[in-house]
C-alpha cells in the first residue's frame, strides 16, 4: 500500500479512516512487545475524529488518515517526548514540532513515538533506557540506528511512513538494515524547530517509507524556510536536465566493506549502467577523513546542546540539597553511557589547548571536503556509495567497541558535513546465518537537489 | 594516553560524576578514539574559510510574543518553583565544595 493509493481510497469513501488504519494499529499491537520499535503508541481515537470533522467541512488534506510513526526526539504538544533518554523520561512537550504541525495540517495521524538510541546517540538502538529494537528480518540483530524504531515501524507495517532524524546516517543506515528507503534532506531544507539537538549543524528531520515515491510525498509536505528555525531556507526547485553520470569514490569503498556488500553495491552500479546511466569511478578528496571530522565535530556540538540538561528547567532533577553537586547528580543518573562518552569528548576537543588542534582543525579539513563535493558535482549529476560496511550486525555485538560502532557510519557522515541530500534505497539482500538481510544503495546529490534522489531512486525500485 | 586523572577532570568540567569502573574503561576507550580523531592532525589544507558558504541571518530585536502567554506552561514543566520562579538550592554559601 503506497501513500498515494490509501489517500485516494480514504477521498473515494471506498474506505473510512478507521478501517483504513486499524490494520497498522493491530501490527502494531501484536507485534511491538517483540520489535519493541513504539516507546509508546497512541490512542488515534482523538485524532481521527478531528480528521472526520475536517472531512465533513470538505477539508481536502493531501495526507488524510495518513498513520505516521515519530521518532522520540520529535515534540508533538502534550505528549512525552524523552529523546530515548532517562533524563527526560516524563518531559511532556510544550509545543508542536513545525515538522508536526505541517503533518497535522495535512490531515496525518501521529500512531505513535519511536525508540531511538539516546540522544540519537548511536548506530544501533541500543542504548536507548527503553531496551534495544529489533530488527525484523532477525530478531537476533539490530535494526540499525538511532532511528531504529521508526524505521523498524515502516519495515513492519505498524505505519505507512515515519519521521527520524539523521545527524551521520541515522535514518539511512537504519533504511538500509530494514529494506525500506530513508532520505536525509538538504541541510535547512526542513525546519529543525522542536527537534531536540544533538548536533545543530548536522542535525536534519529525515523522512522514510516503503517507496521513494512515499518519502517524496511526506519531504514535500515539510519542506520550506520556517520563522522558528533561522537555518532554515526556502526550497527553491532546481532547474535540472534529467540525471545521466553518476560517479562512486572506488578507492575510499573498497577498504573494510563486506565481500557481499561490495559485491552487491556493484551489482546495483551495473544496473545503473544498464539502465542507461553513465556510472564511473572518481575520487573524492578528503572522503577518508570524514568519519574523524565526524567524530569531532558532532561531540563538539553534542556536549554544548546537552549542556541545557541540568535538573533545573524540566526533566528529571536529583535534590542533593547542593545547588552544584545536583548537576553532578541529575547528569549521572539522566545519562547513558554513550551520552556521557560524547559528552566529555565534545569537552575535550573543544577545552583550551586542545581546541585549535581538534575542533578549529576539523572545521578547516570539512570546508575542504565540502569544497571537493561541490568540485565533483560540476562533473557528475550524482554520487553513489554503499550504505554501510555491513549488514545488520548482532545485538550487543558492537556496544563495547566504540570504535568499530562509529565505523558504521563510514559512508553516511560526508553527506552531514557537507549539508547534501543523500538517500538510502533498498537493494538486495546479503545473506548471514542462512538469513537474507537487506542492504541499502546511497544516492547523493548536490544541495537543494533532492529530486535527481528521488528521480534515480524511482529508476532503481522498478528494475 | 588518557589516565584516570585526566579523565575525572573532564568529567568534572562536563559536570558528570563516574563510578570507578567508568573512569577505568573511559580512560581506555577515550584513547582509543582520541587516537582516531588525531588522523586529522596530519591532513593538509590549503587556506579555507566559510565566509563563501556561511552567513548570519538575525531576526529582528523586536517582542516576538505577547508577555506571558507560555509561562504556566514552561513553569509546569519544572521540577520545583514558588511564586512564579524557577527554585533551585542555594547557590553561594559560606562553605562551598566548588573549588
Amino acid at each position: 500500500m503506497t501513500v498515494k493509493d490509501y489517500v485516494a481510497k480514504i477521498k473515494n469513501k471506498t474506505l473510512g479512516i478507521e478501517e483504513s488504519i486499524r490494520p497498522f494499529l493491530e501490527i502494531a499491537e501484536k507485534n511491538n512487545k517483540d520489535l519493541n520499535a513504539f516507546i509508546e503508541i497512541f490512542d488515534c481515537a482523538p485524532q481521527i475524529k478531528e480528521i472526520k470533522k475536517r472531512l465533513d467541512f470538505g477539508e481536502e488534506m493531501p495526507l488524510v488518515g495518513v498513520p505516521i510513526a515519530v521518532k522520540d526526539n520529535i515534540l508533538i504538544e502534550g505528549n512525552i517526548c524523552s529523546a530515548g533518554s532517562k533524563i527526560l523520561e516524563h518531559y511532556i512537550a510544550t509545543y508542536d514540532a513545525t515538522v508536526i504541525k505541517k503533518l497535522r495540517d495535512a490531515g496525518a495521524i501521529f500512531i505513535g513515538r519511536t525508540n531511538m538510541d539516546e540522544f540519537a546517540m548511536g548506530s544501533a538502538t541500543e542504548t536507548s533506557y527503553n531496551g534495544p529494537t529489533k530488527n525484523p528480518y532477525d530478531t537476533s540483530r539490530v535494526p540499525g540506528g538511532s532511528s531504529g524504531g521508526s524505521i523498524v515501524s515502516v519495515a513492519s507495517g505498524m505505519s505507512l511512513v515515519a519521521l527520524g532524524s539523521d545527524t551521520g546516517g541515522s535514518v539511512r543506515q537504519p533504511a538500509s538494515f530494514c529494506g525500506v528507503v530513508g532520505l536525509k534532506p538538504t541541510y535547512g531544507a526542513v525546519s529543525r524547530y522542536g527537534l531536540i539537538a544533538m548536533a545543530s549543524s548536522l542535525d536534519q528531520i529525515s523522512p522514510s517509507g516503503k517507496t521513494v515515491e512515499d518519502v517524496e510525498i511526506i519531504f514535500d509536505q515539510i519542506k520550506g524556510k520556517d520563522e522558528f528555525d533561522a537555518t532554515s531556507r526556502k526550497y527553491e526547485e532546481k532547474n535540472t536536465h534529467p540525471v545521466k553520470k553518476i560517479g562512486y569514490p572506488k578507492r575510499f569503498l573498497e577498504k573494510g566493506v563486506d565481500e557481499d556488500v561490495l559485491k552487491n553495491f556493484y551489482a546495483s552500479v551495473k544496473k545503473l549502467q544498464n539502465n542507461g546511466y553513465e556510472v564511473e569511478e572518481t575520487e573524492i578528496p578528503y572522503l577518508e577523513n570524514a568519519l574523524a571530522l565526524y567524530y569531532i565535530i558532532m561531540p563538539a556540538e553534542a556536549s554544548s546542546n546537552l549542556a541545557r540538561f541540568d535538573g533545573i528547567k524540566y526533566g528529571l532533577s536529583v535534590d542533593t540539597k547542593d545547588s552544584i553537586q545536583d548537576y553532578f547528580e541529575t547528569r549521572r543518573n539522566g545519562f547513558g553511557k554513550e551520552a556521557r562518552r560524547r559528552i566529555m569528548l565534545g569537552t575535550y576537543v573543544l577545552s583550551s589547548g586542545y581546541y585549535d588542534a581538534y575542533y578549529k582543525k576539523a572545521t578547516t579539513v570539512r570546508y575542504a571536503l565540502q569544497k571537493s563535493f561541490a568540485e565533483l558535482f560540476s562533473r557528475y549529476d550524482a554520487l553513489i556509495m554503499p550504505v554501510s560496511p555491513t549488514p545488520a550486525f548482532k545485538i550487543g555485538e558492537k556496544a563495547s567497541d566504540p570504535i568499530a560502532m562509529y565505523l558504521s557510519d563510514i559512508f553516511t557522515v560526508s553527506a552531514n558535513l557537507v549539508g547534501i541530500p543523500a538517500m538510502s534505497v533498498p537493494a538486495g539482500t546479503v545473506e548471514r546465518d542462512k538469513k537474507a538481510l537487506p542492504a541499502g544503495l546511497q544516492i547523493l546529490a548536490s544541495h537543494g537537489n533532492e529530486r535527481r534522489l528521488f528521480e534515480i531512486g524511482k529508476h532503481f525500485e522498478q528494475v | 594516553m588518557f589516565n584516570k586523572d585526566e579523565i575525572k577532570k573532564l568529567a568534572k568540567l562536563s559536570r558528570i560524576t563516574l563510578t570507578d569502573e567508568e573512569e577505568e574503561s573511559l580512560s581506555k576507550e577515550f584513547s582509543q578514539i582520541v587516537d582516531y580523531v588525531s588522523e586529522l592532525k596530519k591532513v593538509e589544507v590549503g587556506v579555507a574559510s566559510d565566509t563563501d558558504t556561511h552567513k548570519n541571518i538575525m531576526r529582528e530585536d523586536s517582542i516576538p510574543h505577547e508577555k506571558g502567554v507560555y509561562t504556566k506552561k514552561l513553569l509546569d514543566s519544572a521540577p520545583s518553583t514558588e511564586k512564579g520562579y524557577i527554585k533551585v538550592n542555594k547557590v553561594l554559601s559560606k562553605k562551598t565544595n566548588d573549588s
